[in-house]
């Protein structure tokens, strides 16, 4: 019944169960789904007209451009802040970076975006809008001329040598960037202030201490390298915890992406849709959490080299 | 003999939530040079800190409050260690004053291997040395006729050998810094990473590593928890240190390890010619290997003197009850009475008193100083014990 | 009384954790006061309803009829905030309450008993891990129906995974220790054994996760309120009266801020009670937790 969305279909609703199987038990509608996927079919998503595998690549790349900017900041910045605030405990910074990303992880996401729009959109005149291109430079990037390589905009922009379409379209991206960094940076700040802290107790550091080392290499260093373990591990959340903001984020600024996607199905009941968002985040989450465990070896060679000698 | 360190009255508090900790309390203490000063007594009377205090690492929220060590490694003139400069002192940390920890495995980083470990300390300190090795290196194979790669790699060769130059002639010089920073060009610098190592390798096998070469590269958790110490020991070393503080090293390993590492630190101390503090609340290593014991309760030293006389005669009411209560097979144990003095809240007076069999009412008011009884034999203690040994149940 | 002390101690060195404490407490005497702050108008039979004064679309500023000035569709702004303070404690604490049930028996169960149980609780917890937070509870709250219900249950069920693992995890720990070996020694029952000794033991990180996340649960559900699912349209619920406001941020031509009160007030609202919620965890974290490493 969900697809029954006029009333006129109702007398075709007997060939309709037929023809989708409907009438079939749960468990057996699930493993129909779930052939269906492995053959690349997920369903169609009615909200934007196009299949559901098609509608995620589609939309992928725009989700991609705000990851590729979001990642970085998150991560150098909340680790950069953690070792700060760590390293001088109890200090101004401290207490500032402390204060900061509790400000930062109690800000709604949804809220601090509108207000970033009102404030950098309305009141600066457009200086930060909405969405991802300008209508001139949409035409521009959908014309003939405009090779899309990637359908990432500034890339393709640089690749076209059309510097104003890189321009514009980071343009576009500060607001949505901004917003999507600041909550999750103060999460990852404050997991590595945590694991510094605890770093900082440990004997290797008083070792270091005593060897005559400059504390700025004891703390970058030693301390920092054991540090980061925990915060690799707590990469794969950090994952969906992007994926969640991403939602909302683009919701705000109307940013035609993934997290857009999601929302707009979510709203209308398009059910395939929401499964197969839902089946693709599954899958990435998956694969994140794979290439985390393998960077967790390169990083803790107790992992990498189990037992040894005794 | 030449006194290496003095240290002299100094107090160390640590402000917690349960109250100010007083961890050294007026301790006054002097090494020789080319001794073995043990320092014994129970866990929590200060002998730790005194190892950090003297290396200047007590760290918030414990601050030194007062005192001064005097530190004399070249027999012309003394540093006070307690003002010299942050620069000054990191200078002496690891080079001239070496420490040995008690837990081998906190003691390494587990994340590097042991070869980089005392590499960093090798590098750090004699550097110098190591820079002049690397340019002779360079300077001997510039001598050989070439070969196919020749114009190449010399050219290499020469901008290697201009960027040590550089850092031998002043080693704040902001190219070589800069070029150490780049990912790439850092690797110019492989010489010294490579004679840095050589050395490390040396030291390995003074401390009788077996497969040296091997160990090198691995990691701690690969190693046994003697191995670990000796690794530890040769991190200490190898910038032959004029004095050395070992905190407890052999507590955490098997016995028959322990005299291994005992045996092992004798010989280094010779070979070395350096002072070691042995810190330790094992009476039978101290008598084996110390040539002065120190006994400390309460944060400061209450009885000092050879080691042979103090175990023989010992003078001071908390000696005697230690050595008493050692166990000894067939007899009964005699632990000493009551509990180690609150650190929050310690005795007015003596710090042994409320345990002490020959208690006056002085004790209870006025803390004794640290006064020489016989040769060499200092006691903190207002009851003159000499005519006092067999009548422990006088009040 | 050690206890005290020690918390007394760390609380005057921590300010913030002191002003964290007073904003809940003024959050929490706001919501015990509604019905007298904001009465529910004559024959409105569900308080929750925020009241409408007319149907104009055109947000209305502070007056002296509507304290706080009312948002799209006419809802008055102050009633809405008082009792979506109602709202946010119901759902936190309720989804709270639930997954720290959930979590602990599921958790416990699968930490000491190990094996087959284990692996299938693990596989479970897996299952709904594998989905980003908030595109399971949209998809929970939309098979639901729109109600209040809807986005408790949807939340619980996406938060529970996580502290079924925590459990599971110290109580692997603590299993291993010595005197869970002597109370099996003497006889002890498993029942026994898990209520009087591990939990008791394994219990803080779990306080500390949970104060951490009513914070986080609030904001979820906002954010599905705010994206359209959940509550009934006029609900009084801090996420939907931002949702309300979304299409006034750019204010008139003439003056961007004309409609900041539709959007200020209930965001302000949201932003200090979770960070009430957020300062009270923070700094029982940074008390308990170098307590336990540190004795």
């Amino acid at each position: 019944m969900l697809y029954v969305t006029d009333p006129r279909q109702l007398t075709n609703i007997d060939e309709i169960i037929e023809l989708y199987g409907l009438n079939a038990p749960v468990w057996q509608q699930y493993f129909t789904w779930l052939g269906q996927v492995f053959q690349g079919n997920l369903g169609w998503s009615k909200v934007v007209g196009m299949s559901v595998t098609d509608a995620i690549f589609n939309f992928l790349p725009a989700t991609l451009e705000l990851a590729i900017f979001a990642t970085p900041i998150i991560i150098i910045g909340g680790i950069w802040l953690g070792t700060k605030a760590a390293a001088h405990k109890d200090g101004i910074i401290d207490h500032t970076t402390r204060a900061g990303a509790i400000v930062g992880w109690s800000l709604p996401t949804f809220w601090f975006g509108l207000v970033l729009l009102m404030i950098f959109y309305g009141y600066f005149r457009g200086l930060f809008p909405p969405e991802r291109l300008s209508t001139a430079m949409s035409v521009l990037v959908n014309s003939e001329s405009f090779v899309r390589y990637t359908h990432l905009n500034f890339i393709d922009g640089i690749l076209n040598w059309e510097w104003r379409v890189v321009f514009d379209s980071l343009r576009h991206l500060v607001l949505p960037v901004i917003t999507l960094s600041v909550v999750n940076i103060a999460f990852i700040m404050r997991l590595m202030r945590s694991s510094m802290l605890e770093s900082l107790g440990r004997g290797y550091v008083t070792t270091a201490r005593a060897k005559g080392l400059p504390e700025k290499q004891v703390i970058n260093k030693h301390a920092r390298r054991n540090a980061m373990i925990p915060v690799l591990t707590v990469s794969g959340y950090l994952f969906a915890a992007i994926v969640n903001g991403v939602v909302i984020t683009e919701s705000i600024f109307n940013y035609k992406g993934l997290g857009w996607w999601a929302w707009r199905t979510a709203i209308q009941l398009d059910v395939s849709s929401i499964l197969g968002f839902a089946l693709f985040s599954g899958v990435l989450f998956v694969l994140t959490n794979l290439v985390v465990d393998l960077l967790y070896a390169k990083f803790d060679p107790r992992v990498r080299l189990g037992g040894g000698v005794k | 003999m030449e006194k290496l360190v003095q240290i002299k009255g100094v107090s160390v508090n640590f402000y917690t939530y349960e109250g100010v900790v007083r961890a050294l309390n007026n301790l006054t203490l002097d090494i020789y040079r080319g001794e073995t000063l043990g320092l014994v007594g129970e866990t929590g009377c200060g002998k730790t800190m005194t190892a950090f205090a003297i290396l200047r690492l007590i760290m918030p929220p414990g601050k030194i409050e007062s005192g001064s060590i005097l530190f004399n490694p070249n027999g012309s003139e003394s540093v006070d260690l307690l003002q010299l400069s942050e620069n000054n002192i990191r200078a002496i940390r690891g080079s001239k004053i070496s420490m040995v920890f008690q837990e081998p495995g906190n003691a390494l980083n587990p994340v590097y291997t042991i070869g980089d470990q005392i590499s960093e300390v090798i590098l750090l300190h004699r550097k110098g040395e190591m820079i002049s090795r690397a340019i002779a290196d360079i300077d001997s194979i510039e001598g050989l006729p070439g070969n196919r790669w020749g114009m190449l790699s010399s050219y290499f060769r020469r901008i290697q050998r201009y960027l040590l130059k550089k850092i031998q002639s002043n080693p704040e010089a902001r190219l070589p810094l800069i070029v150490q920073k780049i990912p790439l060009a850092r690797r110019l610098f492989w010489r010294l990473n490579s004679e840095a190592e050589k050395t490390a390798l040396h030291m390995l096998k003074e401390v009788d590593i077996p497969d040296a070469q091997r160990i090198l590269g691995y990691y701690p958790h690969q190693l046994s928890g003697g191995m670990k110490q000796r690794a530890v020991i040769a991190m200490a070393l190898a910038c032959s240190p004029k004095f050395l503080i070992a905190d407890e090293p052999t507590t955490a390993l098997d016995v028959t390890i322990q005299a291994q590492i005992l045996e092992l630190l004798q010989r280094l101390k010779n070979e070395f010619n350096s002072s070691v503090l042995y810190i330790t609340h094992d009476l039978g290593v101290a008598a084996a290997i110390c040539d002065r014991v120190g006994v400390m309760y309460g944060g400061s030293i209450v009885e000092l003197a050879e080691v042979n006389e103090l175990f023989v005669t010992p003078l001071h009411p908390y000696t005697r009850a230690l050595l008493a209560a050692v166990p000894r097979p067939g007899e009964e144990p005699m632990p000493i009475p009551g509990y180690i003095p609150d650190p929050t809240d310690p005795p007015p007076g003596c710090p042994f008193h409320p345990r002490c069999s020959l208690a006056r009412d002085i004790c209870r008011l006025e803390r004794p100083e640290l006064r020489e009884v016989s040769p060499g034999h200092l006691i903190s203690c207002h009851v003159d014990t000499g005519e006092s040994i067999d009548s422990p149940s006088q009040n | 009384m050690k206890t005290l002390k020690f918390l007394l101690f760390h609380f005057k060195k921590n300010p913030l954790s002191v002003i964290g404490l007073v904003i809940i407490i003024i959050f929490a005497i706001i919501a015990a006061l509604a019905p007298v702050l904001a009465p529910t108008p004559e024959g409105q039979f569900n308080p929750y309803m925020i009241p409408r004064d007319g149907y104009g679309s055109t947000p209305q500023p502070p007056s002296d009829d509507h304290i706080f000035g009312t948002t799209q569709g006419q809802y008055d702004i102050f009633y809405g905030v008082i009792w979506g303070t109602r709202t946010a404690f119901q759902v936190g604490l309720v989804v709270i309450g639930a997954v720290l049930v959930i979590g602990i028996i599921l958790g416990s169960l699968a930490g000491y008993f190990g094996g087959i149980v284990d692996e299938i609780i693990m596989r479970i917890t897996d299952i709904f891990l594998a989905f980003p937070p908030l595109i399971l509870a949209m998809a929970v709250t939309i098979a639901l129906g729109a109600s209040i219900e809807s986005i408790i249950i949807a939340i619980t069920v996406v938060s529970w995974p996580s502290y079924a693992r925590v459990i599971r995890g110290d109580i692997l720990a603590i299993r291993e220790e010595d005197y869970i070996e002597a109370s099996r020694g003497v006889g002890a029952s498993h029942l026994r054994i898990i209520i009087k000794h591990i939990l008791p033991n394994s219990i803080y990180p779990i306080f500390i996760m949970a104060s951490l996340d009513i914070g986080s649960v609030v904001l979820t559900a906002a954010a599905l309120s705010f994206l359209g699912l959940g509550v009934p349209e006029g609900y009084a619920d801090w996420g939907q009266m931002i949702n309300f406001a979304r299409n006034w941020i750019v204010g008139t031509p003439t003056n961007t801020f004309a409609y900041w009160h539709a959007i200020t007030i209930p965001g302000l609202f949201i932003f200090f009670f979770v960070m009430g919620w957020n300062l009270l965890g923070d700094s029982l974290r940074d008390i308990l937790d170098p307590r336990l490493a540190r004795r």
